[in-house]
């Protein structure tokens, strides 16, 4: 009797474990179950509360679609094991420069002629960081652009009406909003300024407040064999932008080490004016309710007035199992409607050429999207060595800020730039993208 | 005449115990080199070539990934930090451990309590309780900041500050730790012999001396167990240094150890070889130290 039952349970289990090792995820009867990974909270807020909702309702035969966010530094290193192995979702969204290094290696599904259509409606800086290989890899969802956050007692109590405009009147403005207590510690700097962190995010900002200003970009094309690169900044320009970083901290002192940082900086009135992308509002809104504050553009360089726009964008994988309705749901959630409603929700940027970006969005946020004339915006290459020539350079920064006796050296600073440009260089050798 | 392989010296019992013995442990060894060894030697084999996980193919490259590793500055920097945190968080969940479990033996009243509370720590999950130790350490809504703040100190950047951060990151290793090292020291405390601390009582030695001279002596190879154990732990240290920091502004440097770098270069970098080599060199380096601890000891 024993012996009888011992098999009933063991048949009976494995009866089990194979019909359960059997059913797949998309039964006809359940519908298809469509999975996303995302790496920014304010998008998966939108996608769960606005997108999918209306998707589901719009295609029945979809039963459900799986939003998994993950935060940007595990997203991108499990992207390394995922994407490999093939275990992978119906979409990814991805920020363009993290997406480069597998779109090149042809882990994602070039754009079909519908979806390149909607990519041809928006701005043309944003396919230019989807192109490679002479065709466009992923949907562009999320664009964000770098603005000026300010703090509009604090700018008052410096005697201003009116919000600075060039690079030389918002130095003039940090020194004067400043503060010290008696042993003269910083307890508010006038600019927040990126000294560390995140590698990537510390060479983005000093791409976007250093080098573009000042006429000059991370790379080069060279000029003897196109589609290979070398570093752009090793020049007057790269000098000129490593000198504004020391130069603040140094000689004009209105940022140091110490002190807070950033967004949280910024809500907790710890600085009076931060660099940063408009979705950061809701955390100074949440963080900061008193705080009084406005944006600007990026002000007037020594050269130009650039910004970045860089983008999060929608992957298929060349492993999805549900690409034809993946790209449904692209098709579905990239449509203007649906930006202008992203705009409203969660500051985003509408991308459509023509549209009107300020629709929808909070006042304070407006002076920010409505561009100067002079405007320049820039997108990051689709280059195969730039995710990790921006890591290396990232982990030197650093370093070379806590630099005090590049103050009023000019051969240290020279040879500080020619050094991030020897990192840059061989990363792009490492690649085979690197020529003089 | 050369004496005979134990094997043959056997009984038939002992044969057949013997047998029965390498059937069951063969499978497990078997599945242990499988698990551990193999892959121990691939990491060895890789560290001489080129190779991405994102790409197909690879090339030797001899010692070039070791070459490359041994010079990077933030290798260098790394094995400074959890040189660091190796240090202090041993030190610090040994004594403590060692601390504790002397009151828990002591047998006052609610200790087998205090013993299951103070282990609590090694029993939850490693991210969660990180994460809880940095909201307690937070700049915004932190505890331990608004404490300073009553005190009239200022509340100071513990998470975002490259050198600050290495305080809360010691504070959760050690307080992970140190419940385990004082159930082993526990255990080895209930081991020492009553009688010699008896005899000990009547030679009218003090409790300093039962200390130095009977307790310290006794917990030998327990505190040589305890030492190795958390310094292999402390010099892999990883989970807590990436939860501390991760999302965090920090002024200066990310705050990176061994393991992170490791994990940095095969995984955002996408050079496993040069992972590999860092990989190989931390091995060397723990089995470096371990023999040290080993040696030191047997001299003592």
């Amino acid at each position: 009797m024993k012996k009888l039952l011992n098999f009933v349970v063991i048949l009976s289990l494995a009866v089990s474990f194979v019909f359960a090792g059997g059913s797949g995820e998309e039964s006809s009867e359940d519908g298809v179950v469509l999975t996303l990974w995302g790496s920014s909270q304010t998008m998966v807020d939108f996608y769960e509360e606005t997108v999918i909702p209306a998707f589901l309702e719009a295609y029945p035969q979809v039963a459900d679609v799986e939003v998994l966010y993950m935060p940007i530094e595990d997203f991108v290193q499990r992207l390394a094991v995922v994407l490999p192995a093939g275990e992978v979702p119906d979409i990814m969204e991805i920020e363009d420069s993290w997406a480069t290094p597998y779109v090149t290696a042809g882990y994602f599904e070039p754009n079909t002629p519908e979806l390149n259509a909607i990519v041809d409606q928006m701005l043309p800086s944003l396919k230019t960081c989807l192109t490679y290989d002479g065709q466009v890899w992923g949907v562009p969802i999320a664009p964000f652009h770098e603005l000026f956050f300010w703090n509009l007692d604090m700018l008052a109590e410096a005697g201003y009406t009116e919000i600075p405009d060039t690079w030389d009147e918002v130095v003039e403005a940090a020194v004067k909003m400043t503060q010290r207590d008696a042993t003269g510690k910083i307890t508010r700097s006038g600019f927040s300024m990126r000294l560390g962190g995140n590698p990537s995010g510390t060479a983005q900002k000093f791409w976007v407040l250093g080098l573009l200003p000042n006429g000059v970009n991370w790379y080069e094309e060279s000029a003897t064999e196109p589609g290979k690169y070398h570093a752009g900044f090793d020049n007057e320009g790269g000098y000129n932008a490593l000198k504004t970083y020391i130069d603040l901290l140094y000689k004009y002192q209105v940022d140091d080490f110490a002190s807070l940082k950033d967004t949280e900086a910024f809500a907790n009135g710890k600085t009076a004016i931060n660099m940063r992308e408009a979705s950061s509002s809701s955390s100074i809104i949440e963080q900061g309710p008193d705080i009084n504050w406005t944006t600007s553009p990026m002000p007037k360089g020594p050269v130009e007035r650039s910004t970045f726009l860089i983008s999060l964008n929608f992957y298929v994988p060349v492993d999805g199992k549900h690409k034809d309705l993946a790209r449904e749901f692209i098709k579905f959630a990239t449509t203007e409607e649906m930006y202008e409603i992203q705009v409203a929700e969660r500051a985003g940027f509408n991308p459509y050429i023509g549209a009107d970006r300020t629709k929808g969005l909070d006042e304070r946020l407006v002076p920010a999207f409505t561009d100067p004339e002079d405007l320049v915006y820039h997108s990051v290459p689709v280059h195969s060595a730039y995710d990790t020539a921006q890591i290396r350079i990232g982990e030197a920064l650093p370093n070379i800020f806590a630099d005090k006796t590049l103050l009023d050296n000019p051969e240290g600073i020279k040879a500080a730039i020619h050094n991030l440009a020897e990192i840059f260089n061989d990363a792009y050798k490492e690649f085979d993208e690197y020529a003089e | 005449m050369a004496s005979q392989p134990k094997l043959l010296k056997m009984n038939k019992q002992e044969k057949v115990d013997f047998g029965f013995c390498m059937s069951i442990l063969i499978p497990i060894m078997l599945l242990f080199a499988f698990i551990r060894f193999i892959p121990i030697i691939q990491t060895f084999v890789i560290s001489f070539f080129k190779k991405s996980m994102i790409r197909p193919g690879q090339s030797f490259i001899g010692l070039e990934n070791y070459i490359y590793v041994l010079t990077d500055t933030e290798f260098i920097r790394s094995l400074k930090n959890t040189f660091l945190i190796t240090v202090f968080s041993m030190s610090l969940s040994v004594l403590g451990g060692l601390f504790l479990a002397s009151v828990v033996n002591s047998g006052r009243k609610l200790m087998k309590l205090w013993q299951a509370l103070l282990f609590l720590p090694v029993i939850v999950s490693l991210v969660p309780s990180t994460l809880m130790w940095k909201m307690l350490f937070d700049y915004n809504i932190g505890v331990i900041n608004q404490i300073f703040n009553v005190f009239g100190i200022q509340s100071i950047n513990w998470i975002n500050n490259e050198s600050l951060v290495t305080v809360p990151i010691i504070v959760v290793s050690v307080w992970k730790e140190m419940g385990y090292n004082m159930m082993i020291f526990y255990v080895g405390l209930k081991a020492i012999s009553r009688e010699l601390y008896e005899s000990a009582a009547l030679d009218g030695v003090n409790h300093w001396q039962r200390l130095r001279y009977i307790t310290i002596p006794q917990l030998k190879p327990i505190t040589l167990f305890v030492c190795v154990m958390a310094m292999i732990k402390f010099v892999k240290v990883f989970t807590q240094a990436i939860t501390m920091t991760s999302g965090s502004q920090s002024s200066g440097n990310t705050f990176k150890t061994l393991v992170y770098y490791i994990y940095q270069q095969g995984f955002s970098l996408h050079s496993m070889g040069r992972a590999s080599a860092a990989a190989m060199v931390l091995l060397l380096i723990i089995l470096l130290l371990t023999a040290l601890q080993m040696r030191l000891s047997k001299e003592d």
